[in-house]
This record gives C-alpha cells, structure tokens and sequence, in this order.
C-alpha cells in the first residue's frame, strides 16, 4: 500500500511558531498579575535543619509568603513503589540543590532580595559520596525513615541459563572494570512552572513530559481532587527524560498559589536545573563476557553499583534496565546481572535518553569487542552471525517480533567501507562498530491498571477541521506532527485540516507520556485507530450520500502467531482495534475525497456533514494496549516491549597521539526503526542521538566537590560544539513492524547507547588502547598510551 | 538572574569622561566595555558597584590605526574582537592577531567584547566563577570576599591572601610578545606601560589599573620582531576559554633561533619564557629542556577540565607543534 | 554631573524591529529582560542568562549580539532586531521558510538565535562555506538535533537566496 503522508519528509507542525518566536514555553505566558517565587537551597549535601529565620526575609517590600517542607504531610516519587522524596527539605536536606524555602514576592527582584536573608541554621553531616562506602554504611542513614538496614534503593539480581558453564564452554573469556561519570540531559529550556486559577480551580503550565504523572502527583501531595487540577504542558524546549518526573518546584507552585490565591510564575535560573538533575547515574560496572569462535557470546555476567543520588525517582527501573536491556542485541544464552542503586548526597539521578542501558551497552561492547581481537575474528562479522532472529523469544522470554538490524549493519560496513578499514588504517586513524537494542515503550504501566496505554479522541466539526486530542507530549521529538499524520493519512487530509490538541489534563485522555520511546508506538497506533474509527463513520455516511451499502468489515479473527498480532482488520465490535490493524476496505480516503471502488466520489465535507445529521458531533477515539506476554519470575516484567529496535554504528576516528584528542570523523548509522513515518523526524532523531552520545563518549560529566556540582553552568558541562559533530552518514536498516503504526518502531533513544563504545572501539583500532573510563578525555587517552607504550617497552 | 540595580552613565566622548574622573569621586566606580565578563560576573556576585560607567559611546577609544610615523599600531581598546579580525590594517601587519580574536568565545560574544575587556579579562577559577548555592557551599573564597581558598590549604603570604585563580585572555600572549604597550589616562595625566607589566603575580585583580584611570591606546611597535603563533588547548572548538594557550615568537639571535613564549590559562599572569635551542645538543635534550622550565614556570590547579599535570605536558606539545609546524 | 548617573531608574528608548519604543526600567535591567518582560517578544529565550547557551541572541545592526550580556540601555541607538522581526506580514523570512522546510529544529528553544545567527551570515555571505555555517551556529547551543539539520537549513536558505533551489 502507497501512503501519501506517512514516510514522506513533513515538515514539523509547530515549526512556523517556532521559527517565529510565536511559540509560547512555559516561561513565556504572561498569566494575570502572577507572584513571583525563589527557591532558597541547601548549600549543604547532608545536614540536619536546625531552625528557620525569615524575618529579615519577611521584612523585604514586596514578600507575600513562604512555602517551608512544613507545608506538606506527603513525600512523592514518580514510581508508586519509590514515593522518597519531600517536596521540600523539612527535618534535613540530603543534597546541594535541595530546595528548603520558596519566597512569594510581588516581583523577581523582592524574591530574589528576600532569598539572601533566609536565614538557615544547619547541623552540618557527613556526607555519603562514594556509592561503594554508603552501601556499606550500616548506621548512619540516608533515610532511616524508610527502614532499611543500608542505603542501598534497590537490588535486582537477575540469572538465566547456566553462567559458569557458559564462561567454562567459552573460547576466551574477557572481563574488566568500567567507570562512568553521571551525564544530565541539559535541554535548552530550563524548568518553568506557571499556576493560573480559574473560579475554585487551578491550571498548571509546566515544562513537564507528562502531564499525567504530574497531575497525579500535584493531587496527592496537596491534597486537591485531581478535577480541581488541570496540568498543561505548553511548547517544551527538550526533555530527554529529565522533564518526566514530578518535581518539588511543581509542587511548590502550586502551594504558593494555594497559600495565597494568586497566580504564580517560577522559572529556574540555568544552575538550578544542574541541582535538578535526574539524569543518567554515576556507575561501576564490572563484566566479564565469554565468547566462543563460532557460537558467539556464552554467558556475561556483570555486576553494576549505581549512584542514585538523594532519592528513587526513576531508579527501581534504572536498576532493572541496567542488566535487561543486555538481553539484545545478540543472543545470549546464559546471562547474569546483579545492579545495586545506592543513595548517597547528591542531586538525584533518574530516566535519560537510553535509560539505564547505556552504560552496561559499552562495557558489554567494548568486551565484545576485545573478545573478537583476541579471536581474530572481524567484529562486524562475528555479530552478524548472532544478533536475535524475528519472531524469537530471548532466554528471559522477551518477544522479538521484527529485526532488521542484518541488513542494516550489512549496509553499514559497505557505505563506511569497513572492511578495507578494519586494522588497515595508519597510527591514529581508526574505525569501531559498536550494536544496540532499546524498547519501544514499556509493555506495562508504572500505575498498575487496566488502562490502554495509550487513548487518542478525535472530534470533527461542521467545519470539517480535525480536533485531535492525546495527552501525550510533544517534547521536540515531533509527536504532535507524527499524530497528525496518522489522521491525515487514514482520512485522506492534508497535514493542515488535523489540529493537534495534547498534553492537557482537562481535555486530553489519559496518556503515559513522552519517555522510555513509546509514543510513536503506543499514542502512534493509538492515534491511528481512533482515525480508523472515524473513518468507517464518514465511509456510512459517504455510502448514504452514494445510496449504496457500506462494506461490511472484516472481523479480525485470531492473531497469526504469538508474535504476529498486528496487521489484522479493525475490531469495530470491540474498544481496542488492534495493534496496526489494516483497514483496507476498497473505499480510498484521498485529497478530501472518498471514492468509491466503482470510481463515484464523496467530497469529504459532504461525508462529515452527512455523519453529523442527528449525531451533531462527530467523534471517535482509539487506544493502544500491550499484547500479554513475558514470563512469570519476579521482575519479568521489566524491559517487556510490545516491539524492539536494534541499532548498527560504524565510527571513524582520528587519535592524536600526542595530545590525546579523539575527533570521530565520520559515523555510518544503520538503525532499525521499522518504518519511518516522517523522514525529517528520524533523522533529526538519529542525528540528536548521536551529539548526545558524543558528548558522554568524550566531554561531558557532572562533576562534584563534597557533593556540589562544579559545573552547573552551559561553559562548564561540555556540551559538543558544531565543530566536534561527525559527518553522520544514516543507511537503512529497518524491518517491517507489523505492530507498529504504518510499520514503525522505537528511534528517539536506541541509537544513543551504542554509539559511545563504537568510538572506543575505533580508538583501540586507531592507536591499540582501550578506555574503560567514560568520558574518553584526551589526559586519559595519553595516559593509556603511555601505559601501552611503557608495557611494549618493559623487559 | 537579575542584576542588581545601581546607577549607570554613558559618557558621550572621553572628554566627558576625563572630567568625571577628575571630580572627587565618592563611592565604586566600575567601567562597562563589552560587558560579557563582568556583566555575569555581577549578576553571581549579587552586588554592584555605585556607578557602573557603560563605555560603549566613547567611539575614539574604538577602531586601529597607523601611527602618524607609520611605526606603530595603535589599537583602541574598544575595538570589538569581531571588528579586530575584520581589521584591514591587523590583517596586514599583525594577522595572527585576527586569527586569534577570531578563536575567542563565540561568534556573539566577539561583537561584544573589547580588545580592552579582553586584555584585562578577570582571572578564572571554578570556586569563583560559580553560583551563590555553590560559593555558600563551599565558603567563599579570597575571590569571593571569603577567608579561604579551596585550591591551596593555608593560601597566605604574610597575611595577605594568595589567590590562584587563573588567566585566560587568548589577546595578552600575542601581543605580549609583540612588545604590546599600553597608554593609561589617570589623574595624574599619561603613562605608558608594557604590556607584560600590566600583570601581577595573585589572582584577584590580575589586571587592574589605578583608580581613575582608563586605558585608551594599545601600540604595538612595527614591524614585528618575529613571526609569531598561537595556539590553544580546549575541549570545545568554540565557546570554551582556553585551557591553555601558547604564543610562541622566533627570533633570530646571531644566526641561531631563539623561542620567545608566552603562556595563557596555566598561571594567575601570562607567563613569558625563553629557550634557545642550540645551547642543546640534541633535540631531545631540548624538548626535555622545555618540559623542566614549563614544570617550573607554571603552577596550574585543578581548575577548569583538564588535569594540571595534562596542562603543564601540554605546553612542550604545542611549543614543539608551532614550532616545527612553520 | 550627567542626570544618567544619579537615577537608578531611567527611560531606555529602544530600535526594535524597526519600531521605537520607549520604557522607564531599573538602569541595570539587560536587553533580554527589557525585551521578554518590557515588551513581551518573547522569542528571545533566556536559556542560560550568562552568556553560555546562545539562546538569548538578538541582532544588533545586523550583528548578533547576547541580550543577557548586555544592558538595555546600552543598545540605545542602535537597531535591535529580534526572531519576530523577521517575517514581511505572513511570508517567513527565507531563512525562516528554510528551517521548516528541512526541519532545522526540534524542542525549538535554541530555534531563534539559530536562525538569527543565519540571517546575520547570509547578508554578509551569501555563498557561504560548510566551515562558516558551522561557524555562525557555534555560538549557540542545541541539544536536540546535533546542528546537522540546522546546518543543513542555512545551507537550503543560502542556495535559494541565490536562486539555485
């Protein structure tokens, strides 16, 4: 089937707001004479509160009010099983950043005047850094008040087949010690929460990636009903995980407009987001891999202690998604994990971009890597021979459903021309290939319920535009555009006619929102179905206008196989049409149109005035729901995905070896995204992956002195320049997910991981050094050069 | 991040401005050129001066000139760096000059900042240049108006504190080693310095003028003594300061080369050196040379993303690359 | 002395986008406050508000400049343009036409001083290189889409300048 929307470049549809400056961000709305309000924030890392003084803060023209911890009786967290963290410190902060006192003042500068004379008396502690010594701290506790007997968050050990055998059947066996520095998502736009009352309600602008969770947490830790809530996101300047999480300020807002019945602007200045934080966890991983010549990986065992940070936030996942998204993409039949997340003193960590499996990805890479050096054996070939067959079960009964990732590395070697490189190339120039595997959208919710996960409503009116609502958000990734090409293509409208309406408590269904890659899979199909509904009430009403009968649907009758439920007909009869359900019915919807297969047309405006006879309103909606699968052991329920994506890097690198500057110069990209449904959009999402990886593989890192950020600044955290950027070459590689809506998968986040080992893997290849100390600065590329030099050299 | 408020003036020709330093001047004068150093810099602080006296009106203090006797440059010292690079007169007598103004910062900022503001750029360090949260963390510094320095434990001479914070102008080593000189205006009428004599040896104020007195001319004698290079050690090719910089002048001393340097990024000063390769007999000998005097001459702290002791080797890598690179 | 100097507050008379406006404002208060606050544009974003991030670039006859680094007062004067000083009436400013068209943006927060930055090159070089593109994007941070598609924006807007696309 030909489609005239899907998989054609489509330019994004907020993009003339935003190359305008029309675009409004949280920041940017101007609500009626709002209060203005400024966090005071622990300068310490662990301290007891001893006692607050505002009265010279109190004394400033202009202070309204404060919101103290005082002001709250529930602690949250965006995981119902990790509900840690106060909205604000009350008996002890437990990071530098935490907030402690919110000023209410007439304007910023009263707030910000007032802020410097809160007065905080402190019983300064002894803060736990090191992730290693607070696991072993048995009695002074990060939060004693949870009941655990260490400051250990979370466990989970994780064992399939039979490792030892595995390593003992293995031709070599690597192992080796890795160390990553913490990384933070750093998007342009910094947190920003506006509170406007309306009659007895409250709307809350935040630069959230979902509204949902936010709107949930809001009402239960003010105590509100959640109809008296409605949480908005407006134009958001990038998320990559770290706006997914409820956060204090949010909370502190909105208690700010309840304390004093007005409306409340807070943004945070640039250093604020660093405390923030909630991105990607400091870790040590210990692994060793046994790989054999021609059965290809044995057994990997790994261990990994994260750093967590002051609280759970995302972390119970994190520490899941550390072993499990080892699982691919190669088959690995005897497998061991064990990740510990730790509490310590410092900002949080959470969900960024490759959750939880980025780290592991480059250990278990450059492992691999190592492994087929000392087996002589090409790396891009060795991992051909292995990556996982479609429709296969993984030994913990992950379903693969497609993988395209064959041809994509396949595609890949050629266009980098990787085997005339491979160990071919001069000193100081070297090529890498480095392979992934993330989810498309976690196959169960974090609220354990009955939802589809995804619902989208469609409303059409007498003008025959299409309101489109769906709560999930649009974060930069282009998901509003991607919804509105899912009604343009099943109703045959150009892009314009679809209005998207998203990420708005009080009009949009309940959406999970935008993280963990789901929103073009689940919202995508969800969008999709509710288009498909739609349609089928303008084909009755086009068949009337036609006086003739209108097709009678196929039903879907059973899926195909275990991992082939998509692609099926719709099941009007039923709530849930399908996963990618196929509509054909010999009616085409094109160019506002509907004809007829003996070639008579319906023009579209006719057909929706027609279905709005005795109706009035027009309206359809669809949901996505997860198929039921995975196994029954504890925790097999972490990392199902209704469908995977598989990733292939290429990287080129030049080392100079005299000042240990790596500069990747070219990275050939194959990813298996099954179907691209905006071209534009999957680039642009490749591309951002591959700068963001960048940054970690040889720059970035949070860096801490008794537990501050040093770095809390855009000079200080690197973020790369154009000038560090490589020539990105994208191949296809790309399967046919025939549950995925028009066939697509997963591409904001996969593609990230796998592109920092392919560059340490083309450093070894260029100078013969290998880093296991992410990032990959110059000082420790000379200094593993010149360990390397003096090894060659010593008697 | 607001800034506090105060007074600000614009004086309208440096007449204007002559005659208010002149008056008895009560309170905290501080001088606006570019304003992309301390214009931050006095929003983390979270005070400011009395007077804030915004310079970007005085237009005879802007733009390059040849000296009447056609032997001088004479550069003033709010000439943006962007203006600096376009300059045809730079780009004929002195162009590496351009090239390095061209490599400050970003685009945005070198049509902002000033020759000037870049010469007297406030000293670097990562306790300083921080956040209130973070000063307050750590306690502030000699810098900051603190009592300590988390650099160095016990950082006091004679009960002076010793500041260690950084220099980081990527102009001072080029036109150090172009013999660059300063014309100051004070109360007591016209000086001239060098420009290396500009500098002192503490990070506080590593470049301050007296009270009342403005800078209004670079000269910088032609032709050049030597040709000279630069080039500088950071992690972005753009927006970063330099981690380190190197200038390097080869000049010719009775038939043999001689290597005048000037360093930036590594010291509280730039700091100038001088080798003359054939006192060695190999060049290995040489470059080990090299690598003693940098260990000795500079004292590079952990203060901004790359490791002293990578800094300090740094240095004989990019002397040996402008070197042997010509 | 000058009256300018013993007011702590004073009326800033401004250039923006062609129009004179005039506002009476705390002497310190920077270009990006008077612009977002005073005036409501609020396209010029305060991503870092010292100077790091790029995003609060406006231009300054033609130039641009970093209006959190800079006192309003201080651009009396001279002509401010800003992103929504761009577009004639309903035509988007080529640059602007070229950005949607090749998607050169995402989240969109970095989206106007990026294409300020190209307007700036394009009008004193209209054949530019790859080297000046990445060049007159360097100064601003993206975090989004790895400034290829920016790149190749500018580039798109630079041929159809020239009439070639």
């Amino acid at each position: 089937m030909s489609y005239r929307i899907v998989g054609k470049k489509t330019p994004y549809v907020d993009a003339v707001d935003k190359v305008t400056g029309r675009a409004k961000y949280t920041d940017d709305l101007r609500l009626h004479h709002p209060l203005r309000v400024k966090i005071v924030r622990s300068p310490y890392a662990n301290a007891r509160i001893v006692g607050i003084d505002l009265s010279a803060a109190r004394a400033v023209e202009g202070v309204v009010d404060f919101v103290v911890g005082a002001d709250f009786r529930h602690t949250f967290g965006v995981l119902p099983i990790s509900k840690d963290e106060p909205a604000m410190a009350k008996e002890r902060v437990r990071y530098v950043g935490e907030p402690v006192v919110a000023i209410i003042a007439e304007s910023e500068r009263a707030a910000v005047q007032a802020s410097r004379l809160v007065r905080v008396n402190y019983e300064v502690l002894k803060p736990h850094l090191d992730p290693q010594k607070s696991l072993n701290e048995s009695t002074d506790l990060i939060h004693p008040e949870l009941g655990k007997k260490n400051n250990l968050h979370k466990s989970v050990n994780q064992s399939f087949g039979d490792v030892v055998a595995g390593l003992r059947s293995a031709d070599v066996v690597v192992e080796h010690q890795f160390e990553f520095e913490s990384v933070t998502h750093a998007f342009t736009e910094p947190h920003a929460t506006q509170v406007e009352w309306e009659g007895e309600n409250l709307t809350v602008y935040s630069a959230t990636q979902v509204p949902h969770y936010l709107h949930r947490a809001l009402a239960e830790v003010l105590e509100l009903p959640m109809h008296r809530l409605r949480v908005v996101k407006p134009h958001l300047g990038g998320g990559f995980g770290g706006k997914s999480d409820p956060f204090p300020h949010e909370m502190i807002a909105v208690k700010a407009a309840l304390k004093t019945g007005r409306n409340i602007r807070l943004a945070f200045e640039r250093e604020e987001v660093f405390y923030s934080h909630h991105g990607r966890h400091p870790t040590k991983i210990s692994m060793k891999l046994g790989v054999s010549r021609d059965a290809g990986i044995q057994a990997l065992d790994g261990y990994m202690l994260i750093d967590g940070g002051a609280y759970g936030s995302f972390g119970v996942v994190t520490t899941y998604y550390n072993g499990v998204l080892l699982q691919g993409p190669y088959n690995v039949p005897n497998i061991n994990f064990h990740c510990d997340r730790v509490y310590t003193n410092k900002p949080m960590c959470g969900a960024m971009r490759g959750h939880g499996g980025v780290n592991p990805r480059f250990a278990s890479e450059v492992l691999f890597d190592e492994a087929c050096v000392r087996l002589k054996i090409d790396p891009c070939e060795m991992r051909l021979k292995h990556f996982h067959q479609p429709n296969s079960k993984t030994i913990n009964e992950f379903r693969i459903t497609s993988v395209g990732i064959h041809h994509g590395l396949r595609n890949a070697m050629a266009a980098s021309g990787w085997s005339q490189k491979y160990q071919k190339l001069p000193f100081g120039k070297g090529i890498g290939v480095a392979c992934g595997f993330f989810i498309s959208g976690s196959a169960l919710p974090i609220h354990w319920n009955e939802m589809p996960q995804s619902t989208v409503r469609l409303g059409i009116d007498y003008d025959g535009g299409v309101s489109l609502y769906s709560g999930a958000s649009d974060i930069g990734q282009g998901s509003n555009t991607m919804l509105a090409q899912m009604a343009a293509e099943v109703l045959g409208l150009p892009m314009t006619m679809i209005k998207v309406l998203a990420a708005d408590t009080r009009h949009c269904p309940i959406d999970y929102g935008s993280y963990s890659s789901r929103v073009t899979f689940m919202a995508g199909n969800a969008a999709r179905n509710a288009a498909i509904r739609m349609r089928r009430q303008l084909l009755e009403a086009a068949c009337q206008l036609l006086e003739c009968e209108a097709p009678i649907p196929t039903p879907p009758g059973e899926p195909e196989n275990f991992f082939r439920q998509g692609g099926r007909p719709p099941d009007y009869g039923a709530l849930y049409l399908g996963a990618n359900p196929n509509y054909e019915d010999g009616y085409l919807f094109v160019d506002e149109k509907i004809v007829a297969p003996d070639g008579r047309e319906v023009k579209y405006l006719d057909a929706v005035r027609k279905a709005l006879d005795f109706q009035g309103a027009l309206q359809s909606k669809g949901g996505y729901v997860s198929p039921k699968m995975g196994g029954s052991f504890k925790g097999a329920g972490a990392g199902l995905s209704p469908s995977y994506s598989y990733t292939a890097f290429i990287s080129e690198v030049t080392v100079d070896p005299a000042t240990g500057f790596v500069k990747v110069d070219r990275v050939t990209c194959a990813h298996d995204y099954g179907q691209a449904l905006n071209p534009l959009a999957v680039e642009g999402q490749l591309q951002g992956s591959i700068h963001m990886g960048l940054g970690q593989a040889l720059m970035e890192g949070m860096r801490y002195d008794d537990g501050a950020v040093q770095n809390a600044s855009l000079l200080e955290y690197k973020i790369p320049s154009p000038f560090e950027m490589p020539e990105v070459v994208i191949v296809p590689g790309s399967g046919d997910e025939c549950e995925g809506p028009f066939g697509a998968k997963e591409v904001g986040e996969g593609a990230l991981a796998p592109f920092i080992p392919s560059v340490a893997n083309a450093i070894y290849d260029a100078v013969g050094v290998r880093l296991y100390s992410v990032p990959l600065t110059p000082d420790k590329v000379l200094e593993a050069l010149r360990q390397h030099a003096g090894g060659a050299h010593a008697p | 991040m607001l800034l506090e408020n105060t007074c600000v003036w614009r004086p309208q020709s440096l007449a204007e401005l002559r005659a208010r330093l002149k008056q008895s001047s009560t309170g905290t004068i501080q001088f606006l050129a570019g304003g992309t150093d301390l214009v931050p810099a006095l929003k983390r602080q979270g005070r400011v001066p009395e007077l804030l006296v915004a310079l970007s009106q005085i237009r005879e203090l802007a733009g390059v000139k040849m000296s009447p006797t056609k032997d001088r440059l004479l550069i003033g010292p709010l000439t943006k760096l962007a203006q600096l690079s376009r300059e045809p007169l730079i780009q004929q007598h002195f162009a590496v000059l351009g090239q390095v103004a061209g490599l400050v910062a970003s685009p945005q900022i070198r049509n902002q900042a000033t020759v000037g503001g870049n010469i007297m750029v406030d000293n670097r360090c990562k306790y300083y240049n921080q956040s209130e949260v973070d000063r307050h963390s750590h306690g502030g510094c000699f810098k900051a108006g603190g009592a300590v320095c988390h650099l160095i434990p016990n950082a006091t001479r004679t009960s002076a504190p010793v500041c260690r914070a950084r220099f980081v102008s990527d102009l001072a080593p080029v036109l150090i080693l172009a013999h660059c000189e300063l014309v100051i205006e004070g109360p007591q009428g016209e000086r001239r310095i060098a420009l290396k004599d500009l500098y002192h040896n503490e990070g506080l104020y590593g470049a301050r003028l007296n009270a009342g007195e403005i800078l209004t001319r670079l000269e910088i004698p032609l032709p050049l003594v030597g040709k000279i290079r630069y080039e500088k050690l950071r992690i972005r090719q753009a927006i970063d300061f330099p981690s380190l910089g190197v200038a390097l002048s080869v000049r010719d001393e009775g038939g043999s080369e001689v290597l005048d340097v000037c360093l930036t990024g590594v010291d509280t000063r730039p700091v100038s050196l001088t080798f003359r390769p054939s006192q060695f007999a190999t060049r290995d000998d040489f470059w080990q040379n090299v690598a003693q005097v940098s260990k000795k001459s500079v004292v590079p702290l952990k203060q901004d993303f790359f490791p002293p002791q990578y800094k300090r080797e740094m240095i004989a890598v990019l002397l040996k690359r402008l070197w042997e690179g010509n | 002395m000058d009256k300018e100097s013993t007011d702590k507050e004073m009326i800033v008379t401004l250039q923006v986008n062609g129009l004179t406006v005039r506002r009476f404002v705390p002497a310190t208060m920077t270009l990006v406050e008077y612009l977002r606050e005073e005036l409501g544009l609020t396209g010029t974003k305060k991503g870092c508000d010292v100077g790091d991030c790029g995003c609060c670039t406006v231009l300054a006859d033609g130039d641009p400049v970093l209006s959190c680094l800079a006192l309003a007062v201080d651009f009396q004067g001279r002509e401010i343009t800003t992103i929504e000083g761009l577009a004639k009436g309903q035509e988007l400013h080529p640059v602007q036409r070229a950005f949607v068209d090749e998607g050169g943006l995402q989240c969109g927060y970095c989206t106007p001083a990026m294409v300020l930055n190209a307007v700036a090159l394009l009008n004193h070089q209209a054949n530019p290189s790859a080297q000046e593109i990445k060049e007159c994007i360097s100064g601003t941070i993206c975090r989004c889409t790895g400034y290829t598609k920016i790149e190749e924006s500018i580039a798109l807007a630079a041929d159809r300048q020239r009439g070639q696309k």
